[in-house]
């Protein structure tokens, strides 16, 4: 009967290609300044790690830091660029307990604030740390914060044959209300290693001059090194009915492996994409229902379905998930890791004489940590054969297509 | 499938002792019995016509296919979105650019506005269709409709025996089914069930006399003139038969009623429909039914005057003078019409299906169409099979038992057998006649058969298939003793008849799933190994269109692809399938066979910003643009007559090898066909350059490019897409008097035309 369905627009942007080189500049940027009203002025060594390898910039930050205040602070912040700010998928802290052996990380509250002096628009996030310092203690935090969008196409424009290059542009000192007393940077870019993995890619330059067929199908290593032929989608096991499919019908280029852990679909578009080249597709598959809905201990039955985009190795712009409850349903709620808007919409399908609840989930900037299982909880009576259905993710090298993009509603049976 | 038919063949009507034992247990009377049989026989029909015409939707996918659909999907996709007075109103300046056209004002809406109907029906009720599903399955689901159409029209010619067989003919005859398959959407899918609705309510209109029957049948004309052009035909066939009918003899009120009623409110409702709207009153392929209109009048006028003089003799001078004076100022007026250009002159394409020949010589537009020229003989046989046999017996029944209805009949089987012959597409005009006729012959066959192989049984208290009780049936059936072996003659003869008809079965579901079933737009081919190859390069083409080129760009191409690319590839074309403006083809006709600077020139003139051919040679792909291009080079030569056919052969030959004309290697349509194609090598064994499709190595490798680049290719080589480079501002002198000609040139040639 009833369905869940998933409509995610995303935007799977840019992967990282071979022969990376970091055109980095490090601008003598000021340290960061402190203002001046601030309860905490801690914090000291600081160890930077970029992470270049992908399309996606996890950066890693290791403070120590430290109150030198009178007052116990029970925050530290953390600022951006607004630039920066926008391109931020994920942000998290742990801060690290315990000595050598016994050593674990707990996770700590990460929320934006906003702070009442913010110099050029610097964006901030409160960390909260577990408990308050006091004056002179010191504590070890460890960030990590993902960007998206970093990469730019080095030159802009390439022609069939040349190879990818980008550009990654950053201070080399890390932009903080506080004093900072030491900091390393280490950038990481790819290695020989990974080379295959990144070249399904590009960071987007455009194509320029002619697509030759001939070059392309005879030299196929040396032609259309910066272009770009398939896409992998990691599906959960035991999927059934796969489409994939455009505005204009079926697409027959795609393969499905199944095993028991898990279900990859390797996808391509119709033409292999060149950089400015756009495709959009639907993919959708049925799932069992048993695999995805529980009943909890309170009666109430729950879905548990994996957040965020099945596709390999992709950023998703902006991600809309919606799960699609049966007619009757009431109060759903949804309980997600991390923060997301929410809505409720209504839905009609066949047969249908009320409609069904609709919630809808967004999240903007979604990468590979977002892939976490999160639960709709419904208190109305979901029907036992409920069939999953369908994930519709669109692609585009082009960042801010999001706002015309029209998703196609995807029916389920 | 094939055992499912031949549930439905006749048999089932004829004794069968399972099914008598069966029924016979249900305790219900004869009549009863015959009702049961009868309506779970038409229900088998109609379930079958539907699903037979699902091989395609199983075999590839939902999707509409070949040419025209794609732009009558584009408009009800338009209709249901924006509603019905956009669409109405709808100005595309998507095609036909720079002229752009008028949608609302150019096509036959029926097709779309019955899907739009069904798609708004079917939402409303809550079944969460796509548009696309509900085009996809219009042409069959009319399909099914037809045959219950059939089933009463054969029921109203004969008895309700031929009834059931016409309807299972009509139901799976390869003719029919090669315009109505899932996916074939085009305005013939409803047309036919329209046309026969349309003849039926007439006939019937005229057997009974009733205004009821004759307002039904205008209704229906409506619905055929918002559907398809073909309403010309029963404009002109309804007419002919009215004629031969007061000829014969057989003018009666039931007649005046009927056809009055149906054409005056015919002709009111198709004026309705905005293409057609005073050309209904005002050409030339209208006028017969308006002359034979006013001869009615004159026909009642006579009769009065006859039965108000009530003598002979008075009434023959009377006759005379009116009949004289009648026919004369027919001809003045229709003579005044015609010079004062107040009745415009018939259309090419009426002209040439009276004279055959006549679009080769004059309209090569119509004459290139493939679904134009004469049907061969083979087309015969593969749509018809066994009902071009049973068509001539029909025929012989239906003159034995002459009767009002009967004539149509013979009529509309006669006159769409001559234009099935003059156009392959106009087989399926022929195909309910053929079918309705055959079915005669069959039903009337087998009941003669069976009631001498029954003659010296005991009779069977249970007689299925007896329901019609006709009083010639029952004097035929008294014993005749004089003939020996009569009996097993006759069971010999029916099983024949029954070999017969599922041989007809088994060819009809053969053609369908060969023949008809292909979309067209994605092309299957057979692997080494045995396994199906798709080629899927149209869509790829379009696709890529769609997504990475400028939203107002502008595509050229030969007029074939013009819908699939606006439809699909969602961009802006110089000339579509809609063939309106000879002009503007013929230009795009001359730039393809220029030499590359002077369709450089014609096409910037155009504002053309890609160019698409089609192109097989390394696929083998034979219905592409360089077997189309003496088609082009004659189009473009008949409008401009610096294009000239003989430049492109050699000594009459068509050829693209070495051997071929200097001007045909030089061409626009041969470079851009095979650019760069001197360096693949496509068949093991054979040098590069190796043409498949025409098996002949290419006569020009070494193709370079000025004014254009290859922007993309598909997978195949099917479709190939080229950019054209904008302009060195500051050409050379040379350049622009060029172009000064070129306008000149357009200008006079738009005149004239």
């Amino acid at each position: 009967m009833a369905a869940i369905n998933f409509i995610s627009l995303g935007i799977i942007a840019l992967v990282a290609h071979r022969n990376f080189v970091v055109v980095a500049s490090w601008p003598p940027d000021p340290p960061g300044r402190a203002p001046k009203k601030c309860n905490l002025t801690p914090l000291q060594l600081n160890s930077v790690q970029i992470d270049l390898t992908s399309h996606i910039v996890r950066v890693c930050l290791t403070l120590k830091v430290e109150n030198i205040e009178d007052d116990p602070a029970s925050t530290v912040l953390l600022a951006f660029p607004p630039a920066q700010f926008d391109r931020l998928a994920l942000v998290k802290a742990v801060v690290t307990v315990g000595k050598k052996r016994k050593k674990s990380y707990v996770p700590l509250e990460v929320n934006p604030t906003e702070q009442p002096s913010s110099p050029n628009g610097t964006k901030y996030y409160a960390i909260s740390l577990l408990k308050p310092l006091l004056k002179g203690e010191t504590t070890t935090l460890e960030l990590v914060y993902i960007l998206t969008h970093s990469l730019e196409p080095f030159p802009v424009e390439i022609s069939q044959a040349d190879s990818q290059l980008v550009y990654y542009h950053d201070s080399a000192i890390i932009l903080s209300p506080y004093h900072i007393k030491q900091q390393a940077t280490v950038v990481k870019t790819p290695s020989n290693k990974v080379t295959e993995h990144y070249k399904l890619a590009h960071a987007g330059a455009k194509h320029k001059g002619v697509f030759s067929r001939v070059e392309y199908q005879s030299r196929p290593a040396a032609s259309g090194v910066s272009s770009f032929k398939h896409l992998l989608a990691e599906l959960p096991p035991r999927v059934h009915s796969v489409y994939y499919r455009d505005d204009i019908g079926n697409i027959s280029s795609s393969r499905l492996r199944t095993s028991s852990k898990k279900s990859e679909l390797l996808i391509e578009p119709r033409y292999p994409l060149f950089g400015g080249w756009k495709a959009t597709f639907v993919i959708g598959y049925g799932v069992p229902l048993q695999d995805f809905l529980f009943k909890s201990a309170a009666g109430a039955r729950y879905l548990n379905y994996s957040f965020g985009c099945p596709l390999v190795d992709t950023v998703v712009d902006k991600l809309t998930i919606k799960v699609v409850l049966p007619e009757g349903s009431q109060n759903p709620s949804v309980e997600v890791p991390f923060a997301v808007e929410q809505s409720l919409e209504t839905k009609y399908s066949y047969l249908d004489v009320i409609g069904r609840t609709v919630v809808v989930l967004e999240k903007k900037n979604v990468v590979l940590e977002h892939n976490v299982p999160f639960q709709c909880i419904d208190f109305g009576l979901f029907s036992a054969s409920v069939y999953l259905l369908s994930e519709a993710a669109r692609i585009s090298r082009q960042p801010n297509i999001d706002d015309n993009l029209k998703s196609r509603d995807s029916d389920d049976f | 499938m094939v055992s499912a038919k031949m549930d439905k063949s006749p048999a089932d009507l004829l004794a069968s002792p399972g099914l008598a034992s069966l029924l016979k247990s249900l305790k219900l009377k004869t009549k009863q019995q015959e009702l049961l049989i009868r309506v779970s026989i038409l229900c088998l029909v109609y379930v079958l016509a539907f699903i037979t015409r699902l091989f395609s939707v199983l075999r590839y996918e939902s999707m509409i296919h070949e040419f025209d659909p794609y732009f009558n999907y584009r408009v009800t996709q338009y209709l249901t979105q924006k509603g019905f007075y956009e669409f109405w109103n709808w100005f595309d300046s998507e095609s036909w650019y720079p002229l752009g056209r008028i949608i609302g004002g150019t096509l036959y809406p029926g097709l779309m506005v019955t899907a739009a109907l069904i798609y708004w029906i079917l939402r409303f009720l809550r079944f969460a269709v796509h548009i696309r599903e509900v085009c996809v399955l219009t042409a069959p689901f009319f399909a099914s409709n037809t045959t219950l159409v059939a089933y009463f029209f054969g029921k109203e010619l004969w008895d309700s025996g031929a009834g059931l067989v016409a309807a299972a003919l009509i139901a799976i005859c390869p003719g029919y089914i090669s315009r109505s398959v899932a996916g074939s959407y085009d305005n013939e899918g409803v047309a036919i069930f329209a046309l026969l609705l349309t003849f039926y309510l007439f006939v019937k209109a005229v057997n009974t006399g009733s205004l009821a029957w004759a307002l039904a049948s205008a209704f229906g004309y409506f619905y055929m003139v918002s559907a398809w052009g073909g309403y010309v035909f029963i404009i002109n066939l309804i007419p002919l038969y009215v004629l031969v009918l007061l000829i014969t003899g057989r003018y009666s009120m039931r007649l005046y009623v009927a056809y009055n009623s149906m054409y005056v409110l015919g002709m009111l409702l198709a004026m309705q429909i905005r293409f057609v709207g005073f050309q209904h009153v005002q050409s030339g392929e209208h006028m017969a039914a308006m002359g034979v209109f006013f001869l009615m009048q004159v026909f009642y006028f006579l009769d009065w005057v006859k039965y108000l003089l009530n003598d002979p003799k008075k009434f023959h001078t009377f006759l005379r003078i009116t009949v004289t004076s009648a026919v004369g100022l027919g001809v003045i007026a229709l003579g005044v019409g015609t010079a004062s250009g107040y009745i415009s002159p018939w259309t090419g394409r009426f002209y040439s299906l009276l004279d055959p020949t006549y679009a080769k010589d004059h309209i090569p537009i119509i004459a290139s169409v493939s679904e134009h020229q004469p049907t061969a003989w083979s087309s015969f046989m593969f749509d018809f099979h066994i009902l071009l046999l049973l068509f001539p017996a029909g025929l012989y029944f239906c003159f034995k038992r002459l009767s009002d209805a009967t004539i149509f009949i013979v009529m509309y089987g006669l006159t769409s057998m001559y234009f099935a012959g003059v156009m392959v597409r106009l087989i399926l005009v022929a195909t309910p006649a053929v079918c309705l006729i055959s079915a005669i012959a069959v039903s009337a066959t087998i009941k003669n058969l069976t009631q001498l192989v029954r003659a010296k049984s005991k009779p069977s208290p249970v007689g299925p298939g007896k329901g019609t009780s006709s009083t010639k049936a029952s004097s035929k059936g008294s014993p005749d003793q004089s003939m020996p072996f009569q009996k097993n003659g006759a069971i010999a003869l029916l099983l024949g008849v029954f070999y017969l008809l599922t041989r007809y079965a088994v060819h009809c579901t053969w053609v369908t799933s060969e023949a008809y079933s292909s979309p067209s737009i994605v092309l299957a081919a057979r692997g080494a190994h045995g396994n199906r190859v798709i080629f899927d390069d149209y869509r790829e083409a379009y696709f890529w269109l769609r997504q990475n080129t400028p939203p107002d760009a502008k595509v050229m191409s030969w007029w074939d692809y013009g819908y699939q690319i606006t439809a699909m590839g969602n961009r802006t074309v110089i000339v579509d399938n809609n063939t309106w403006n000879n002009t503007h083809i013929a230009t795009v006709g001359r730039a393809m066979s220029s030499y590359e600077d002077e369709a450089y020139e014609i096409m910037r003139s155009l504002d053309v910003d890609y160019v698409l051919v089609v192109f097989g040679g390394v696929t083998g792909y034979s219905s592409d643009d360089i077997n189309k291009f003496l088609w082009m080079v004659r189009i473009g030569g008949g409008v401009f007559p610096v294009i000239k056919e003989p430049d492109y052969l050699v000594n009459g030959e068509y050829r693209v090898d070495k051997g071929a004309a200097p001007k045909m290697l030089n061409c626009l349509m041969y470079k851009l066909s095979y650019y760069r194609f001197g360096e693949l090598t496509t068949e093991y064994g054979k040098p590069p350059g190796y043409d498949r499709a025409r098996g002949v190595e290419i006569g020009n490798k070494d193709i370079k490019l000025e004014h254009l680049e290859e922007a993309f290719t598909t997978s195949n080589w099917i479709i190939r897409i080229y950019k054209v480079k904008p302009q060195i501002i500051g050409g050379d002198q040379l350049t622009l008097s060029l172009a000064l000609r070129d306008y000149t040139c357009y200008g006079s040639a738009e005149f004239m035309a």
